[in-house]
């Protein structure tokens, strides 16, 4: 039988969890507001030489051993990637169904079409590790992700969306 | 004599029910108007989940007609595991309710339980913005004539029994302006993949790891069901650890096709998955051919050439080892053409091997040997003798029963 002393340090217990999870919950949720709307130098978006990737990115891009296209098909990716990372507000066009793809969309497809699913030399999660080093492009991250939530998101379909590779 | 037709008879029928194991191995069924979509569990980003669609799509051999992501993505980490338990709460609550109105008991407590269960329901619907978005999805497939597959996973089971659920409810109320939500039976499966929920909505089928290290911490989910040789890092990821797991992989799979299988439509003669999708409209318009004369109790009469259509459109049952890629208009083209210039052309000719015609009196039909032979039984402009092969089974006619097959929708019967 359970003392009443057992039973009182238990409701404590779980009254600290509680406040501890809430209190978890609201720091996240703040948090996750507080630097919106990212901006390029809160993205640490520097494109000294201006060929549309981010300086970081330019180096890992080279570091790869890929032939043309497969360079061409990273580079795509990574310049869309940056353009949903710079405005998550265009998360919400294909969830408003304005689009049927986005410009993130446009890349992965073109990305994979490129190097196939089935023993690709990079996995895109790869690249978007790369791409995701600081909290800031994470934060940015999330929030496009939160407004594609609740979108249908359709195969591509090259009938009415042409070559997804620009090149 | 009658007993080697007996015995002739049997061999055909064993050949046919191993084309029919054959076909359901390889070839593709209802999923041919079916669109496959996956539903994502929690943490699962845009990449990740077209990831998952993209593998769905390999591993199907891009049978289905379609395939979508119904996306879900909210909050931030730990809002989304707080959302997760309160889906969870809301779902066991609703399922509770729900199995208490299926119980025995004075009929004004039933009706008040299951009113309460549709409140629940649509409870759900209204809270959940992303929800009322798939369940869009889903009615605008399913008026299309579309069958759906779900294939939900993790959190996406939440979403997925709660649209199928809302679905049932519209369709219950018998809704004027949704054709096929008031069909007898929603054309909708889920197949659940590390379910953290207490059933599938729908009877749906579901595969949890033993080894699932999230989902076997969650109170009331449902109990895991299958093992693969080798575990990985907590067993919940759908690519890595279900997708490609040595048992779990074949078995989700099969559950795919075999939810594909139920709500196929069943639309024609043939098992849809029996023949290559050149064949389909033929095998509508015969199957509503028959439909009409069995409702009509009369048959109706044919053109020489539509008749010749429906009898080389049977002769698919004959195609004995062929797999369903084979079976087209194609390779029905091209036999046709070989009996034609050898043997129906020559006037000389009394001996028939090509039976596209019955002239053997054997026309193989695909649901069983002698349904395809009484249809064109009561038929009599559909009999042919060898004067008559002849004489009007021009090179023209066959033509045009070649182009009917290839086209047949919206060409009505000749009277």
């Amino acid at each position: 039988m359970n003392s009443p002393l057992s039973s009182s340090r238990s409701r404590k217990f779980f009254l600290l969890m509680g406040i501890l999870i809430i209190g978890a919950a609201l720091f996240f949720y703040f948090e996750s507001r507080s630097t919106y709307p990212p901006t390029p130098q809160s993205l640490d978006a520097i494109d000294k030489d201006g060929n549309g990737v981010w300086d970081d990115m330019d180096e890992y891009i080279r570091s790869k051993d890929v032939n043309d296209r497969e360079k061409k098909a990273i580079i795509f990716y990574v310049q869309s990637f940056q353009k949903v990372l710079l405005n998550p507000e265009i998360g919400f066009d294909v969830r408003n169904e304005t689009v049927r793809a986005d410009v993130f969309d446009q890349g992965f497809e073109c990305y994979y079409r490129v190097f196939g699913h089935e023993n690709s030399k990079i996995k895109d999660h790869e690249i978007k590790d790369e791409l995701l080093k600081s909290s800031n492009r994470v934060k940015a991250w999330i929030r496009y992700n939160q407004n594609s939530s609740g979108a249908i998101l359709h195969g591509w379909d090259d009938k009415i969306q042409g070559n997804p590779c620009p090149f | 004599m009658t007993s080697i037709l007996s015995i002739a008879f049997l061999l055909a029928l064993e050949q046919f029910s191993e084309v029919n194991l054959h076909s359901a191995v390889e070839c593709p069924g209802g999923e041919v108007n079916s669109a496959l979509i996956f539903a994502n569990g929690i943490f699962n980003d845009k990449g990740d989940a077209k990831n998952a669609r993209d593998e769905l799509q390999l591993k199907t051999k891009n049978r289905f007609a379609l395939y979508d992501i119904a996306y879900n993505f909210n909050e931030t980490p730990l809002l989304q595991i707080l959302q997760v338990f309160d889906q969870k709460r809301r779902s066991n609550e609703r399922f509770r309710w729900s199995y208490f109105s299926q119980m025995d008991g004075p009929p004004e407590v039933k009706a008040s339980i299951q009113e309460k269960v549709k409140e629940m329901t649509k409870e759900f619907y209204v809270r959940d913005a992303d929800l009322r978005n798939h369940v869009a999805l889903y009615k605008k497939y399913l008026n299309a004539k579309k069958s759906i597959v779900i294939v939900a996973h993790s959190q996406g089971n939440f979403y997925a029994n709660g649209a199928l659920e809302y679905l049932q409810e519209e369709q219950n109320e018998n809704t004027p302006d949704n054709e096929l939500l008031n069909a007898r039976d929603l054309k909708l499966k889920i197949v659940g993949v590390a379910s953290p929920d207490s059933y599938v909505a729908g009877n749906g089928s579901y595969r949890t790891l033993m080894s699932d290290g999230v989902v076997s911490k969650i109170a009331n989910a449902l109990p895991p069901n299958i093992s693969n040789q080798k575990s990985g890092h907590f067993d919940h990821l759908f690519i890595e650890h279900y997708l490609n797991g040595d048992k779990s992989s074949p078995e989700i799979l099969k559950l795919i096709f075999e939810a594909s299988e139920r709500v196929s439509s069943g639309a024609g003669f043939f098992r849809i998955g029996y023949l290559q999708k050149s064949l389909i409209p033929m095998n509508e318009w015969v199957g509503e051919w028959i439909q009409g004369d069995v409702e009509n109790q009369k048959r109706t009469s044919l053109t020489r050439s539509q008749c010749l259509s429906i009898q080389l459109f049977f002769y698919l049952g004959d195609w004995f080892g062929l797999k369903c890629e084979e079976r087209s208009l194609a390779t029905l083209r091209r036999e046709s053409m070989k009996c034609f210039e050898k043997e129906w052309s020559d006037p000389k000719q009394d001996l028939f091997n090509c039976n596209l015609v019955g002239l053997d009196g054997l026309i193989v039909g695909m649901n069983s040997p002698t349904e395809a032979l009484k249809y064109l039984d009561d038929n009599p402009e559909c009999q042919w003798n060898s004067k008559s092969l002849h004489r009007e089974l021009t090179r023209d006619v066959l033509e045009q029963a070649l182009s009917f097959i290839e086209n047949p929708i919206g060409r009505s019967v000749s009277p």
